[in-house]
Parts: structure tokens; C-alpha cells; sequence
């Protein structure tokens, strides 16, 4: 993003530049990251729900369990090319960028249920681009963020699992979202990791 | 200068009941699956712990506005959760439980 800014600025100057969007989206409330530290080897998994409450994702370990929280901002740039002739007074050009602010606390307890670690980081990163040609008045995400957006409650299809593809199809014993398996962030591309056997893009 | 303004929002997830029952009302070592079944209904997610079976509600909501106008156009939404966690050993007695502090006005 930073690196298109002058081209921006020098689009801008020369009247090229016709409008700007800015679209946000809060999927849940900011972390108490320092929380995480707050915790001793001796604390148990009922001292994190009684400071922090259920966790975002959770998942059964082969000896203890994990808990996983998460918060994710997305913020979008539009900017509006103008196009020559007259149907530049109807159709707008738009180049959109779009960041994500991402937060995660994850939790590791043995099968006592004792705190055996615990970290809490934040970072940014640049969560896409795109360009699109469309109406002078509308509003619309440009972007492809769906892995960040995901519905929550996305776990609630499982039927869906009889008609997936094949090869996830097969993949859906080692699942990271069954909560039996392990964690995986809500920001992963869907094709690594674990998923690279499901051969997605 | 406004050309135009919408808003939305939907609703995932189960009916957050648990914001009509105050947390006293479950009593750790007393209180039964079927107790908690009853007064919630089905989880959104049972997870099996091994050693412990675990109760997991789950409520969403999202609301958006957008704000068009000729030079500037803005769309801003949140997505809110309220969620419940109920830990039972493998007599099916709670062990824990716990309410997020973020919720969601029935």
C-alpha cells in the first residue's frame, strides 16, 4: 500500500481520481493482550475463562487442549479512476487495497488442565488488492478477505461435508476446525499447511 | 450531497438463552448435561476433551451501515459474538463454565 501512495498522490494532483471509498469491518471486540502474561505455570484453564471468557476456537491435544482467541480489523481504500468519454460519467475505474489488523492469545494446558503456555500477539498485514470496473455510485467490496470473515459459526455445516470435494472430503479426519484436532488462525490461506493434502490454490 | 444511505445486519448462531440465566444457577460438581440441554437448548459445538465433554454456545451478530455519496463513500460494520462454555467430566457433572464478557442484548 505504501508503496502505491505517490502513484495516488500523482493521480490525485493531475484530477485523475474521481472518488474514494473506506469500508471497515470489527469482527469482535479488541484482546486484553497483556492478560497473557498475567497467568503462572500453576494457573489453571478456569483462571483464563474467569478473566477471559470462552475462547474464540478451542481444540482437544493429544495430552491437554489449547484455547484460541482471536480479533480481526479490515479496513479498505477505494480510489476511483475516471474513464475517458462519456461513459466515464457512469462507470468509475476502482483500485482497492485492503489491510487487516489481526490479534491472537493461544492458550496450551496439559491434561490437568494446567497452564503450560500461553502468548499473545498483534500484527498487520496487507490482506489483498483489487481493481474493478463498476456503477459511479456504488460501495462494494473489492478485496478477497473471506478467510478473514468467515463465519464463526461456520462449524454449524458439517452435513456439508458429504458433498464436499473429494480430496477434502478425505482430508476431514485431520480437520482444524473440528476442534479435535488443533488450531489453526482464522487469517490461514485455506492451501497450507494441513490443507496442502486438499491440493487448493 | 448524500446520494444515498443503507444498513444491514443478520443474526448466526443459536439463541444466546444463557443471558436469561444467571451463572449461580449452575452449580459446579451438581449440575447435570441434561440440566444445561434443558435450560439452553442444543450447543452450537460439543467437543470431546478426552476426559471431558465440552458445551459450546455461540450467538453472532452483524450490523453495517454505508454512507454514498459523490466523492466519498464509506461502509462500516461490526461483528459482535456472545458465547457460553460448559465443561462436564465423564459422569456428564458440570466442572466449569463461563459467559464472554462481550454480549448480546435479547
Amino acid at each position: 500500500m505504501k508503496r502505491l501512495r505517490p502513484l495516488i498522490l500523482v493521480l490525485m494532483a493531475t484530477g485523475l481520481v474521481s472518488a474514494c471509498a473506506h469500508l471497515e469491518h470489527d469482527l469482535g471486540k479488541p484482546l486484553p493482550l497483556d492478560a497473557a502474561s498475567s497467568f503462572s505455570d500453576d494457573s489453571h484453564y478456569r483462571d483464563v475463562l474467569e478473566k477471559l471468557g470462552p475462547p474464540t476456537k478451542m481444540s482437544a491435544l493429544s495430552d491437554g487442549m489449547a484455547f484460541q482467541y482471536e480479533r480481526v480489523k479490515l479496513t479498505e481504500r477505494q480510489y476511483g479512476l475516471i474513464l475517458p468519454g462519456n461513459i466515464g460519467k457512469w462507470i468509475k475505474a476502482v483500485y482497492a487495497s485492503a489491510d487487516a489488523d489481526v490479534e491472537a492469545m493461544l492458550f496450551i494446558f496439559d491434561e490437568k488442565g494446567k497452564l503450560r503456555g500461553a502468548d499473545a500477539e498483534s500484527w498487520s498485514s496487507d490482506a489483498g488488492a483489487g481493481f474493478s470496473v463498476t456503477l459511479i455510485f456504488s460501495a462494494g467490496s473489492f478485496t478477497d478477505t473471506e478467510q478473514y470473515e468467515r463465519s464463526a459459526t461456520q462449524s454449524l455445516n458439517w452435513g456439508l461435508a458429504l458433498i464436499e470435494p473429494p480430496l477434502t472430503a478425505l482430508n476431514r479426519n485431520q480437520d482444524l476446525e473440528s476442534g479435535a484436532n488443533g488450531l489453526q488462525l482464522t487469517t490461514n490461506s485455506i492451501g497450507i499447511g494441513q490443507h496442502t493434502l486438499e491440493l487448493k490454490k | 450531497m448524500s446520494c444515498g444511505c443503507a444498513s444491514y445486519g443478520s443474526v448466526d448462531g443459536v439463541d444466546n438463552l444463557w443471558r436469561d440465566v444467571p451463572v449461580e444457577q449452575f452449580q459446579k460438581g451438581v449440575t447435570t448435561q441434561a440440566d444445561v440441554l434443558e435450560l439452553l437448548g442444543p450447543p452450537s459445538q460439543l467437543i470431546n476433551l478426552h476426559e471431558e465433554t465440552v458445551f459450546y454456545y455461540l450467538t453472532a451478530r452483524t450490523s453495517g451501515q454505508g454512507k454514498i455519496f459523490i466523492l466519498w463513500n464509506q461502509v462500516s460494520a461490526e461483528s459482535e459474538y456472545d458465547r457460553a462454555i460448559f465443561f462436564f467430566n465423564t459422569a456428564g457433572i458440570l466442572q466449569e463454565l463461563a459467559y464472554s464478557k462481550e454480549q448480546i442484548e435479547r
